[in-house]
């Protein structure tokens, strides 16, 4: 089966590969402590067998003896109730000679036990005679005796025997002992080598190609993931799972890297949009500044030439001083203007351009007019427009004041409104104020619902900068009575001016 | 390639473990070469270290294992109980009983008599070393003491030449073999006038005497030119006292009996020219094929079987001193 990294592979699972590691060294586990187990049963057996035979050989002399003692007694007492002892006593020793005989020892452990034999069968022969009153007891006890006097002899020769093969047998089996243990350690030892070496090659089957699979995902941490090729290493016996994980790796990272180009080009359009609005806004405000100060321009002619004509006639009759007054305020007026032009400045300022105006008016208008400031401190440092109040003084001057020959009252107020968090800036007048059809009117060509009129065009400009005026923070209100007066308000959202007290530049 | 070899080595060492193992678990005992049917014969020795008896029982054992007997090989301590021994040999069922010869005397009877019922029932009780012929054994394997004597007496002439005097060293003249061998070297010696005996010195086994001999006749300007020594001490002191008396190897020539292991060492160094032997590992041997011949062809035993004495020199010293026997000993002790 080919994997996903181009290599043949006889793959199986992790699971698989545990088990039949698992599998191995339990095999391997069982053998050893069968191995083990065999050699410390057979040495167990070895010993005791050993120790056995010594029991046995001792047990065997000490039968005899007795059973020769038991046969004299029967022969020279003439007891009839010991046969079945008598009996007993020869089987059990014949059932140690067995056991003796059994014994595989080399050199003359054999010939002395078949030499025992020989004189035992004889003794029970003997003894059997004599029992039976084939011979005379008192020969027969001689007999006896003889026989087990030299069977008795055996017993040093025997235990002797088997006290060498004892030692022969340790000498041996210590060296055997010592071979097995030598190689039972190297065996235990190749086999931890085994199951470290599988260990090692399955950690290694899982913890490479995972391993790279980090190493891989650390490059995608930076900006490469659209450069990041899986190439695990070419593993041959790869497990399932781990070429799985690689391959929904790969695929995932080629899906990602789709997704990640898709959204580096979404956001490199959404930076062009955003770029291209900026740059909308900007040019929108340079139009916008352009028209502030095309809005701005529209009004000072009006005034400049009404204020030289007063300056001309103050000339004509010689009025230095005043002329030089008038002059004064005028300049101070325009240069105001002109500083100013676009631009937005604090209300204390555009009140003191206001100022000038106003002293111009009342030089032209005397008392036919009074001006009257009413200020809220507070307001002082608000930002406005420049040139915001003036045209609404004038159109108080020129509209509201126009049928009045006297006791005409225009009142500039300002006034902070701490509830709704504006400021007012309202310019009252007493004059012969509008009907509420006109007002309507008026109030819809300043909102362009409809066309402002040409005598209202100033009313309009005011409108149209007071809406261009920090996007619509500031609103102008009429509210006006026929017969009454008018009042124009100009609204400010509250705001704050800048560091150095002149105003934002509206470009 | 690191994982085949461990393979492989595991493999090996667990194989040869599991056949360690299983050898050790049916193992069963040693090996014997017992068998019933085996003719079965008792050698009984006083001692079980000694070359000679050593060589005797060497000799049994090839016999042993060249014609299917089996020898049962005993050394006993105690001189006293060898009657108690050949009974037992013959209640145990050997089958022949091979034992050192003795002389009369008083506490002998108890072994002669367990001769005698042996012989009676039919087993064949050969004697080695020296013969009782008066009694009852079967037979006596060994050397003729008076040949012995004269294959001695052959030797020193051949090493002194026809000219000389001599000295003749023995354990004491009463002692019946020394008799014999003395008989053998006068036989011998008649023949060459010019080879003079000076003195036969009887050393009684003590070394003091035997030095004080020596020293009298080797410094008193007697002209000794050989030595003949029939027995005793000489074959281990000799030659360390013909050392210390200075005595030139060149000019003295030495001859012993008994081929022990210091004499063989003399006789490398040319201290002695030559030492007579009776072949000790022939005794054995011969003793086990005339009892195999009796059982297995029928053939009597010859009353006396002698065999002949020979003459060790440096040049045929390898053949006597090297094991002639591949079997280990096993000796039953008493």
């Amino acid at each position: 089966m080919q994997s996903w990294n181009g290599t043949v592979t006889n793959r199986k699972t992790i699971d698989s590969r545990l088990h039949s590691y698992y599998v191995r060294f339990v095999v391997i586990g069982i053998l050893l402590g069968i191995l083990v187990t065999v050699v410390v049963v057979f040495y167990s057996l070895e010993s005791s067998r050993i120790m056995n035979s010594i029991y046995f050989v001792q047990e065997f002399f000490d039968t005899v003896k007795e059973l020769d003692q038991q046969t004299r007694e029967t022969l020279l007492l003439e007891r009839e109730d010991t046969g079945e002892k008598i009996k007993d006593l020869s089987d059990a020793a014949s059932q140690d000679l067995e056991y003796l005989e059994a014994m595989q020892i080399k050199g003359n452990y054999q010939r002395n036990i078949a030499d025992l034999w020989l004189m035992y069968r004889d003794y029970l022969s003997e003894q059997e005679k004599s029992l039976y009153g084939e011979v005379n007891a008192s020969e027969g006890i001689e007999q006896l005796q003889l026989l087990s006097s030299c069977i008795a002899n055996k017993k040093e020769v025997l235990e002797e025997e088997i006290r060498r093969y004892y030692n022969r047998r340790r000498g041996v089996m210590s060296f055997d002992m010592l071979v097995l243990g030598i190689l039972l350690v190297l065996t235990f030892l190749l086999a931890f080598l085994l199951i470290g070496e599988n260990t090692e090659n399955l950690a290694k089957q899982i913890v490479r190609p995972v391993k790279h699979l980090s190493e891989q995902a650390e490059r995608i941490r930076g900006d490469e993931i659209e450069t990041v090729y899986l190439n695990l290493p070419k593993e041959a016996d790869v497990p399932v799972e781990i070429d799985t994980l690689g391959e929904t790796f790969s695929h995932l990272l080629i899906r990602i890297g789709d997704q990640v180009t898709q959204l580096k080009e979404t956001s490199r359009i959404r930076e062009e949009l955003k770029e291209q609005e900026l740059e909308n806004l900007r040019v929108l405000h340079e139009l916008t500044s352009s028209e502030l100060k095309c809005l701005q321009m529209q009004m000072n002619p009006h005034f400049l030439f009404n204020t030289l004509n007063m300056i001309q006639q103050t000339l004509y009759l010689d009025q230095k001083e005043k002329t030089s007054y008038l002059l004064k305020e005028t300049a101070s007026f325009l240069r105001y203007s002109l500083d100013y032009v676009g631009r937005n400045v604090p209300l204390e300022r555009e009140l003191e351009g206001l100022s000038y105006y106003v002293d111009l008016q009342e030089e032209r208008l005397g008392d036919r007019i009074f001006f009257e400031f009413v200020l809220d401190e507070r307001l002082n440092n608000w930002i406005v427009p420049c040139l915001i109040l003036q045209p609404l003084v004038e159109n108080s001057i020129i509209h509201g004041m126009a049928e009045k020959l006297s006791g005409a009252e225009i009142t500039i107020r300002t006034q902070y409104d701490e509830k709704e968090g504006c400021g007012k800036i309202s310019i009252e007048d007493n004059g012969q104020g509008m009907s509420a059809k006109k007002l309507e009117r008026l109030k819809a060509g300043l909102s362009g619902e409809s066309k402002v009129a040409q005598e209202r065009i100033g009313l309009h400009n005011v409108a149209r900068r007071l809406e261009l005026f920090e996007y619509g923070r500031a609103k102008l209100e009429i509210d006006s009575k026929e017969g009454t007066g008018t009042v124009v308000t100009v609204l400010l959202r509250e705001q704050k001016e800048t560091e150095d007290g002149k105003g934002t530049d509206c470009g | 390639m690191k994982k085949k070899v461990l393979m492989l080595s595991f493999m090996i060492c667990l194989s040869l473990t599991m056949l360690v193992t299983i050898h050790l678990a049916f193992f069963r005992g040693e090996t014997s070469d017992f068998s019933e049917d085996k003719a079965r014969y008792v050698f009984l020795a006083p001692n079980m270290e000694e070359k000679f008896w050593v060589n005797i029982a060497e000799g049994i054992r090839t016999a042993d294992q060249e014609m299917g007997s089996d020898t049962l090989l005993v050394h006993y301590r105690y001189e006293d109980d060898l009657g108690g021994y050949i009974r037992d040999a013959r209640l145990s069922g050997a089958q022949g009983i091979i034992v050192r010869g003795f002389s009369r005397g008083i506490g002998d009877t108890a072994k002669e008599e367990e001769i005698r019922k042996a012989v009676d029932s039919g087993i064949p009780v050969l004697l080695y070393d020296s013969d009782d012929s008066e009694g009852s054994r079967t037979a006596f394997v060994g050397s003729d003491n008076i040949e012995f004597g004269k294959t001695a007496a052959r030797a020193l002439v051949q090493e002194m030449g026809e000219e000389g005097n001599y000295l003749l060293i023995v354990r004491g003249i009463g002692i019946d073999t020394m008799r014999m061998r003395i008989d053998g070297v006068e036989e011998v010696m008649s023949a060459y006038p010019g080879v003079v005996l000076v003195e036969t010195i009887e050393d009684g086994n003590d070394l003091l005497t035997l030095r004080q001999h020596l020293q009298n006749y080797l410094t008193e300007g007697k002209n000794i030119r050989g030595i003949l020594a029939l027995g005793g001490l000489s074959a281990d002191y000799l030659g360390e006292l013909l050392q210390n008396f200075g005595v030139d190897q060149e000019k003295m020539a030495v001859v012993v009996t008994d081929l022990t292991e210091q004499a063989a060492v003399y006789l490398t160094s040319g201290d002695y020219d030559a030492v007579i032997e009776l072949d000790a590992w022939q005794v054995g041997y011969r003793s086990v094929e005339l009892l195999n011949q009796y059982y297995s062809e029928g053939e009597e035993i010859a009353s006396k079987n002698l065999l002949e004495a020979e003459v060790v020199t440096g040049d045929n010293l390898s053949r006597y001193t090297e094991e002639r026997g591949n079997a280990e000993l096993e000796w039953n002790s008493y």
